[in-house]
């Protein structure tokens, strides 16, 4: 860890916070509303890679955690990790941290298709399984249920991922920041 | 000083230190979350009479709870066809519980004394590689960065929109987000600079809290 590193970290968690105030889509039959947020947990690890992205979102969490209200709606504090749907809270860490790992496999060969790949495999199909489980477990309603109604957010979320990838491939011609083995770029 | 959602105040819930208050927090939301049946009739009650200490209204009460609300209910009524009423009343009073004694923590510590309290339980650990320090320094440059940002969001759409082209929030992202890493990079290289970076063995002072102004 540099120091650079840990201003773009600083940065990213940043970046999440502010996508907390844009305002949320609102779905009349869904309880929880579609935000910004997730994008910009897919976008940390498709910018800084594994590590630093996960940190960057684990900083954010650790942000709201001490009270800092920065999740859409002003919600923050401990809390919003007690909630039947604070399983994808959690799994976005872990979320970052993949869609940087295949972003930094596949940088040599990158392209769109390569991009979209690395964000919905870490930013969707890593996330929505241990949320549905987390509010499976918590709710004791059966996981397939539980899997049926988080579906409802899986359209956003690909459109989420799609703006990610085209981003994301943005900032890799201007500002590349990960640094492949063998060849550093910089 | 950012209080975020903290609301100061002199009750004995207030003057309890954060780490105490943390771990209570802790071992209280274990026990809630495996309770069953007729027990947890007894959350609601120490809940109320928690938030009577701390000399908070029902108002302030329902405000915490009001965001998440309409999602335990919807999970409520699902269990009241999928189950039974018993289950749907058990999920109400457990998440009422759990997100009512999280937030009274929040409302009564400040975010300086809850970071603080984070970093210090954090300092033993540091020979496992757990950098206190560079949390703190993290934390303080994110916050600052959260207006920058913001700003420089707005430069960029605002540029846009002299261009004629359609003001979307998504369309700004990335030149955004370019312009502040640019500012992120300047910032590490001045941090370099004053020997306050993670690069320098022998820096004279790193900040250990986030919330105090560094010297």
């Amino acid at each position: 860890m540099n120091t650079r590193s840990l201003s773009f970290i600083a940065l990213f968690a940043a970046f999440i916070a502010v996508l907390g105030l844009v305002p949320a889509v609102q779905i009349p039959v869904l309880a929880v509303p579609i935000t910004a947020q997730s994008f910009g947990v897919m976008l940390a690890g498709a910018v800084l890679g594994a590590k630093r992205g996960a940190l960057a979102v684990l900083l954010f969490l650790v942000l709201v955690a001490i009270g800092l209200p920065l999740l859409p709606g002003g919600r923050g504090g401990l809390g919003v990790f007690m909630g039947p749907s604070a399983g994808f809270l959690f799994s976005w860490p872990i979320g970052a941290c993949i869609v940087g790992w295949l972003a930094e496999r596949f940088w040599n060969r990158m392209n769109f298709a390569w991009m979209m790949l690395a964000c919905v495999v870490g930013g969707i199909l890593a996330i929505y399984p241990l949320g549905i489980l987390w509010l499976a477990y918590a709710t004791d309603i059966s996981v397939l249920k539980t899997a049926i109604g988080s579906a409802a957010y899986l359209p956003g979320d690909f459109i989420k991922a799609a703006i990610a990838s085209a981003v994301a491939l943005m900032v890799r011609r201007s500002y590349p920041l990960i640094e492949t083995r063998g060849r550093a770029i910089s | 000083m950012i209080n975020g959602l903290y609301r100061p105040g002199a009750s004995p819930i207030h003057r309890l230190r954060a780490g105490t208050k943390l771990l209570l927090l802790a071992i209280t939301c274990t026990i809630v979350f495996f309770m069953e049946g007729w027990a947890l009739a007894v959350v609601p009650v120490i809940t109320v009479a928690l938030y009577a200490t701390a000399r908070f209204d029902a108002q302030t009460l329902y405000r915490q709870l009001r965001p998440a609300l309409p999602f335990i209910l919807l999970i409520a009524m699902f269990q009241v066809f999928a189950a039974s009423w018993v289950e749907a009343v058990e999920t109400v009073l457990r998440f009422s519980g759990l997100i009512l004694l999280a937030a009274l923590l929040s409302l009564t510590t400040s975010p300086a004394a809850l970071s603080d309290a984070m970093l210090s339980a954090m300092r033993p650990f540091k020979r496992f590689g757990l950098p206190a320090e560079q949390i703190a320094l993290a934390m303080t440059l994110a916050i600052r960065f959260i207006p920058v940002i913001s700003q420089a969001g707005e430069d960029v759409r605002e540029a846009q929109r002299a261009r004629g082209g359609r003001n979307r929030f998504f369309r700004s992202a990335g030149p955004t987000i370019i312009r502040t890493l640019k500012l992120a990079d300047e910032l590490a290289e001045a941090l370099e600079a004053r020997g306050l970076g993670l690069g320098d063995a022998e820096a004279p002072r790193r900040p250990t809290s986030a919330f105090e102004p560094r010297r």
